[in-house]
């Protein structure tokens, strides 16, 4: 129940000044008309119970007092507006979800007309229109008439993004919490997580605006794709989760079909064999409606390092890159790498793993990275993972060596790893005997090089910074989760195209439940709203009154 | 500017009930006017009543001559006395007496007139006190056929009087020291002294009382309900009141307590009551009453053959 065109505290105050105003009424002399009688011998011996009221005399009229307070509160109520639904107080969000899940089909249309309609439903002067895309953005802030609105949905367009609503909703709760209560109703299928509806305030009430068309969480479509290392060297692995399918993907690389069958699991299929050379593989869902009937991906580019050997570090790592199918040993001219000791002119100016004593003084791990600020440890942390020497067993080796180990980074024109001659000398002992060296200089060379980085999954709905920063080309750990800005198209600067478009994933994997949301009521009851029937109300306590006033149990 | 005209109290119905109506008393006091009724004294008359022993001057034409032959001594015949019974009308012309329609007085100068008729035709003296605030003197006791209708004009003459006094009224009729006999009150009896003033005022005179009431059903059932100013037609005093129907209720019981007191009263001395309808024919209320002895013990009335 609320009030339309007061405040609560208004309406009890006048609801007060009306109560007091009677029962001052009640108290104040009467207007009496003037009979004029044969004797007033009887009524005197009567009046000493009833006298008529007075200005200080004792209040006796409790039931009519009642009565009329009951009348004027409800005619009251009747200028408050008083209605059964939500307060006018309480502010309206209107919620568009402009991600993905809205372009399918035509729906797009739908939803904007639903909205445009619920908004002129809605006090424009306490409602709110966000479109929640890959950000947030305002379509009508409060004031602002519907034409407006009309005129702003004009050139907008769905966004190839994942659902982005409750990320918003959350936002706007902790940043505007000033401005409970709301009425928020989403526009579009976005879902909520059960557990956040929840945990909403009591001030917000939710709801959920629909289309008669089914949902488009029903219709088939790609959820996700991801691209991995394969068993070999130069070989990739494609996973592709779809839902509602009945046929199995398709694959294009290169813009060329790719043959070879996926092995199902469920909803999910698994490509192997495809060459990681970092070709353009393009996903299709034959049968699935844009835009959730493709996504794109670059492979991972595995092509061989070309390695120019310090002929001295030959004993030491003859043996590991031998072994490496990933490494060709070639002339410094050619190389793109080398490896030499410290104080060597091999390939000067090229990526260099080196190998100096500990009596030259440097760091048992130096880094050397241009543009690097040196004093970054998390850098120097995401470095040391990327290169592999996070697996050095650094205590031990330190217990070894009998010195002290330390990993510095410090910007230079190369890239540079060098290490100390003595944690790698030993054979028998040390980082030579360690099951991590090959990996270590596998990931150390590959690092040098600048290989694309391994982008075993992608995600919409997160940044991608870090993928796609200007100085990128940083080596990214293979755990790392990346995720495209908006399902989609999506370029690096680097030119490297990474392009996908999938559904969320998490509306595959149900692993949260995503909360039923009841329909919005913003009309209320309408016509016979609870203000209706008070003023109806009201016009049977004023019958009641004059009936009663007819049968003299009225003063 | 008289309240009523003469023609609103006298009309040949009028006359013609006065003389078919025939007032009787039990017993008359003596030394009146030789009348119709039969008097306590012995006298003159023509109906032989008793002997008593004869006592020095005592007419001797009265002596029984025959009696004395036979017993010896001297007896004296003793006749019936008849004389007349002095009837006091004390109409009510107060301002209540005046105010509604058709107003009170209507009835009780009708009614006066009626008494005063019948009572003169009857060879009776009759007397006219008004009363209000006062009693007036309109007419002293006095006999005469004819007078009748002088009387009715000089009744038509009156004015509203202001305030009941009925007790002081009472009282001052009770000092004139007139001869015994018939005093009729016309009024509503609405003394604000209340009817305890009123009884007691009653009580003391030492005439035979004839009451005749004028009523209204609106006396004992007043249909008014709200919030009213209620004034004293008399006095001009207002009552503010709000009259419920528990009010009202109350009222009726204070007018049926009033009601009650005024008939214990008139049970208690003997007195005789008429209740007069002031919205119906008060002539033909109070002739029946008489005729029908409602207003007994006194007086009542004998209906007569018409001429």
């Amino acid at each position: 129940m609320s009030l339309s065109h007061l405040s609560p505290l208004a309406f009890a105050a006048g609801l007060a000044a009306l109560a007091g105003g009677l029962y001052l009424l009640q108290r104040l002399r009467v207007r009496h008309a003037r009979v004029e009688v044969v004797t007033t011998l009887f009524w005197k011996q009567v009046l000493e119970d009833t006298h008529a009221r007075e200005l200080t005399q004792r209040f006796r009229h409790w039931p009519a007092w009642l009565l009329l307070v009951a009348l004027a509160s409800a005619l009251w109520s009747g200028v408050a507006g008083l209605e059964g639904r939500a307060e006018t107080e309480r502010r309206t969000l209107l919620l568009l979800d402009q991600s993905s899940l809205a372009a399918v089909g035509d729906r797009w249309d739908g939803w904007t007309r639903l909205l445009q309609d619920l908004h002129e439903r809605c006090d424009p002067d306490e409602t709110t229109v966000l479109a929640c895309g890959s950000s947030a953005r305002t379509l009508a802030a409060p004031g602002e008439a519907s034409t407006v609105l009309r005129e702003r949905l004009v050139d907008l367009e769905p966004e190839l993004t994942s659902p982005t609503v409750e990320a918003t909703l959350l936002g706007l709760l902790r940043t505007k919490h000033d401005l409970l209560p709301w009425e928020v109703v989403l526009v579009g299928e976005a879902p909520l997580d059960a557990g956040v509806v929840a945990a909403l305030p009591e001030e917000v009430r939710l709801s959920r605006a629909t289309l008669p068309t089914a949902s488009a969480l029903a219709e088939e479509g790609l959820l996700a794709v991801g691209a991995g290392h394969g068993a070999g060297w130069s070989e990739a692995s494609v996973l592709v989760r779809a839902r509602a399918v009945t046929v199995a993907p398709e694959l294009q690389l290169d813009g060329r079909p790719w043959g070879t069958a996926g092995e199902r699991d469920g909803d999910t299929w698994r490509f192997t064999g495809l060459p990681a050379e970092g070709g353009l593989l393009e996903v299709r869902l034959p049968g699935a409606r844009p835009p959730h009937d493709r996504a794109r991906l670059v492979l991972p580019l595995r092509t061989p390092v070309r390695l120019a050997l310090d002929p001295a570090l030959e004993p030491l790592f003859g043996a590991v890159l031998a072994a490496h199918p990933g490494l060709r040993q070639v002339s410094a001219a050619e190389a793109e790498v080398v490896l030499r000791s410290a104080g060597s002119t091999l390939g000067a100016d090229l990526p260099a793993l080196e190998v100096a004593t500990a009596a030259a003084g440097g760091a048992a791990v130096e880094l050397v990275e241009p543009g690097a600020s040196g004093a970054g440890s998390a850098d120097l942390a995401e470095l040391l993972v990327a290169t592999g020497l996070d697996r050095l067993a650094g205590s031990e080796l330190a217990t070894q060596v009998g010195r002290t180990l330390e990993a510095t980074l410090q910007p230079g024109p190369v890239r540079t790893v060098r290490l100390w001659e003595e944690l790698i000398a030993p054979e028998d002992e040390g980082l030579r005997a360690s099951r991590a060296f090959p990996l270590l200089v596998g990931r150390a060379l590959e690092w040098l090089r600048g290989a694309p980085a391994l982008i075993p999954e992608l995600r919409a709905g997160s940044s991608l910074a870090a993928a796609f920063a200007p100085e990128a080309h940083r080596a990214v750990a293979p755990s790392a989760r990346l995720a495209l800005p908006a399902a989609g198209s999506a370029s690096s600067l680097a030119g490297d195209l990474v392009v996908s478009a999938f559904l969320p994933e998490d509306l595959a994997q149900g692993g949260a439940e995503v909360a039923a949301l009841p329909a919005p009521d913003l009309d209320g009851e309408a016509a016979w709203g609870l203000g209706t029937w008070v003023l109806l109300l009201a016009l049977a306590l004023l019958l009641f009154e004059e009936r009663l006033l007819r049968l003299g149990r009225m003063p | 500017m008289p309240a009523l005209a003469r023609t609103d109290l006298v009309d040949p119905a009028l006359f013609e009930a006065a003389r078919r109506l025939h007032l009787e008393v039990q017993r008359v006091a003596p030394r009146g006017r030789f009348a119709d009724h039969r008097s306590r004294d012995r006298g003159t008359g023509i109906e032989f009543e008793d002997h008593r022993p004869y006592t020095p001057g005592d007419d001797l034409r009265a002596v029984d001559w025959n009696l004395e032959r036979r017993s010896g001594r001297l007896f004296v015949r003793l006749f019936e006395q008849q004389e007349d019974v002095p009837l006091y009308l004390l109409p009510d012309i107060s301002g209540s007496a005046f105010l509604e329609s058709p107003p009170r007085a209507l009835a009780g100068l009708r009614t006066t007139v009626l008494l005063a008729a019948a009572a003169l035709f009857q060879h009776d003296t009759v007397g006219v006190f008004p009363f209000a605030e006062d009693l007036q003197l309109l007419a002293r006791p006095a006999a005469g056929r004819n007078l009748a209708v002088t009387l009715a004009e000089r009744l038509a003459t009156l004015e509203p009087g202001g305030e009941t006094n009925l007790s002081r009224a009472l009282e001052r009729l009770a000092s004139m020291r007139l001869r015994q006999g018939i005093v009729a009150v016309v009024s509503d009896l609405f003394d604000p002294a209340g009817i305890e003033a009123v009884t007691r005022a009653l009580g003391r005179l030492r005439h035979r009382l004839l009451l005749v009431q004028l009523t209204r059903a609106s006396d004992a059932e007043p249909g008014l309900a709200g919030d009213l100013r209620l004034v004293d037609c008399e006095s001009g005093r207002a009552e503010d009141i709000s009259i419920t129907p528990a009010v009202r209720a109350r009222y009726r019981e204070a007018y049926a307590a009033w009601e009650g007191e005024l008939s214990a009263f008139c049970r208690r001395r003997g007195v005789a009551r008429i209740q007069v309808d002031c919205d119906g024919d008060a002539v033909a209320q109070v002739a029946a009453a008489l005729r029908g002895g409602a207003a007994s013990p006194a007086p009542t009335a004998r209906e007569e053959a018409p001429a």
